[in-house]
């Protein structure tokens, strides 16, 4: 990190070229997955939350969610019938191009998305946000909104897509930038506040998987809260033993509020919690926080240099 | 453990259209399975029968449910085949909802979430609950759907607002969260989740008259 350098052999040499119909197949293929199969860690969590719930209501939340993913695994309807806003987060290879150029990748994108509305594995949802009209297919107006990040290792590409729901998105979003007069006092009690508003009757689809941003500048903070909340596996800690701390404390706090599993009570209302933090002004702190429903949904297929798909489970999204 | 009237729930099944007696009779908790016809109805819905005026044609003497939803269909030849059921937040609906209990009739609302206190005290005064839905049970309530009897505003509005005229068979279950005796589940749950902000605001050092620095106050 320290020199930059001026001559990579590795950077102008033996490009792999993906044609664009392998990148549009891939993009395809993930939103499809991402609407209908449950990530595994996910599914083990819930699993888990089912047999750890004493309340018979409480399991029964689970264990319908659970059925129900089921069905749609096996290609009858969907995780979810609200598909919300589509994201694509795109790790780039360094020796990777696409034919025609990279920036021919949101134009991808947004035929994915089309196709995917088209198919009906994505609900027409999107509306202009002034007339509320329904926009086409779900393209335009910034969406998909697609993510680009670069991989000196990564041979090919990975790409994670995300159905972002409105219950997590529009009930569970906030965010303050306060004074550092505050301290990690008035972190804490934003953060507990949040939790309990953002679970109360089950707006949030609890039990949720929550995503902080701590830093920043409040751009930065939320985009690290959102992509912590969606990007990160279940049981993940970061590296940092005192965030990872942080992490399991506020864990605890948030599952011993007793929201339980779509609010209606029990032990579990949070399956894991994410922290990432950026580098702050000394007079303030911006804190960010962002649920993800209990359905989890995210898929990664990673394009090799020959344009083949495999699909994985681990975003691998965070560089630290 | 939050304690609530939930663990003594019945399994209730019920035909449409619902009647004031009936509905009168569910308790907080209850498990309630529907056969026959329902409307759908999000915030597309609220506006043409509340702000214009304009409900959608539909006999509410007869189809007495509405359910929050935007389902997703897909289209086979002339058919419509519904493809997932999950009920969307009914809070976002309250400020049209007491007045569109009084004018249609209404006798169950199944949604997410819970509804305001003023639709609360509506539900009570006319005889009507809420419902909310169990888990995520999009794809088995779509396989409980038998017919497709109408849309209304489908062009105007698209699918996930316009409004749909479903018929089902044992569709459910859902639970009984607003009764028409003015209780509530998750007003019970908050306050009991209450209890617990006020040891955790201990442990992490928060005093209870805590605000933010800088913040105005006259």
């Amino acid at each position: 990190m320290s020199a930059v350098v001026t001559c990579s052999s590795d950077a102008t040499a033996n490009r792999d070229v993906l044609t664009q119909q392998q990148v549009l197949h891939a993009l395809i293929a993930a939103m499809e997955r991402a609407a209908t199969t449950v990530p595994q860690d996910i599914r083990a969590s819930l699993q888990a939350c089912a047999e750890s719930e004493p309340s018979e209501t409480a399991q029964l939340h689970l264990l319908t969610s659970l059925r129900n993913f089921d069905l749609s695994a096996s290609g009858e309807g969907l995780i979810c019938t609200d598909t919300g806003w589509p994201y694509y987060y795109v790790v780039i290879g360094n020796s990777v191009d696409l034919a025609g150029g990279l920036s021919h990748l949101n134009d991808l994108a947004a035929e994915a998305v089309r196709r995917c509305t088209n198919k009906a594995r994505l609900r027409s949802t999107m509306v202009h946000p002034l007339s509320r009209t329904p926009i086409d297919g779900n393209v335009g107006f910034g969406f998909p909104h697609v993510t680009v990040r670069h991989d000196e290792q990564l041979r090919g590409m990975r790409i994670i897509a995300v159905p972002k729901g409105g219950g997590g998105e529009v009930f569970g979003t906030f965010c303050r930038t306060m004074l550092s007069a505050d301290g990690m006092t008035g972190v804490y009690k934003f953060l507990l506040d949040s939790f309990r508003d953002s679970t109360y009757a089950g707006k949030t689809c609890p039990p949720n998987v929550i995503g902080i941003g701590i830093g920043g500048t409040p751009d930065v903070c939320m985009m690290l809260a959102k992509q912590a909340a969606v990007l990160r596996l279940v049981g993940d800690r970061h590296p940092d033993p005192e965030v990872a701390a942080m992490e399991l404390e506020l864990l605890d706090a948030f599952n011993e509020m007793g929201v339980g599993p779509m609010g209606c009570g029990g032990v579990t209302a949070a399956m894991d919690v994410h922290v990432e933090i950026a580098a702050t002004h000394p007079a303030a702190t911006c804190v960010a926080f962002n649920a993800q429903c209990h359905i989890g949904r995210r898929a990664v297929v990673r394009l090799t240099p020959e344009g083949e798909q495999i699909h994985e489970e681990n975003p691998k999204w965070f560089q630290r | 453990m939050v304690s609530t009237m939930i663990e003594q729930a019945r399994e209730v099944q019920l035909a449409t259209p619902l009647d004031e007696k009936t509905v009168r009779a569910l308790g907080l908790g209850d498990r309630v399975y529907l056969t026959g016809q329902f409307f759908t109805g999000r915030s597309r819905f609220h506006q043409h029968a509340i702000d214009e005026a304009n409900p959608p044609p539909i006999d509410y003497a007869q189809i007495n449910v509405l359910m929050h939803v935007g389902p997703v269909l897909k289209r086979d030849g002339n058919r419509w085949v519904p493809v997932s059921l999950d009920q969307t937040s009914s809070i976002r609906f309250s400020k049209w909802e007491p007045e569109t209990i009084r004018r249609l009739g209404l006798r169950a609302i199944i949604g997410k979430t819970t509804m305001d206190e003023a639709t609360a005290c509506v539900m009570r005064e006319c005889g009507c609950v809420h419902l909310t839905r169990v888990g995520t049970p999009g794809n088995l309530l779509a396989r409980c759907v038998t017919r497709v009897v109408d849309v209304f505003n489908l062009e105007e509005d698209g699918m996930t607002e316009a409004t749909w005229v479903f018929e089902a068979e044992n569709l459910g279950p859902f639970i009984v969260d607003i009764d028409a005796r003015g209780n509530n589940l998750f007003r019970d749950v908050r306050r009991a989740t209450e209890l617990k902000m006020k040891l955790l605001y201990q442990r992490f050092g928060i005093p209870a008259d805590f605000t933010y620095a800088g913040e105005v106050s006259d």
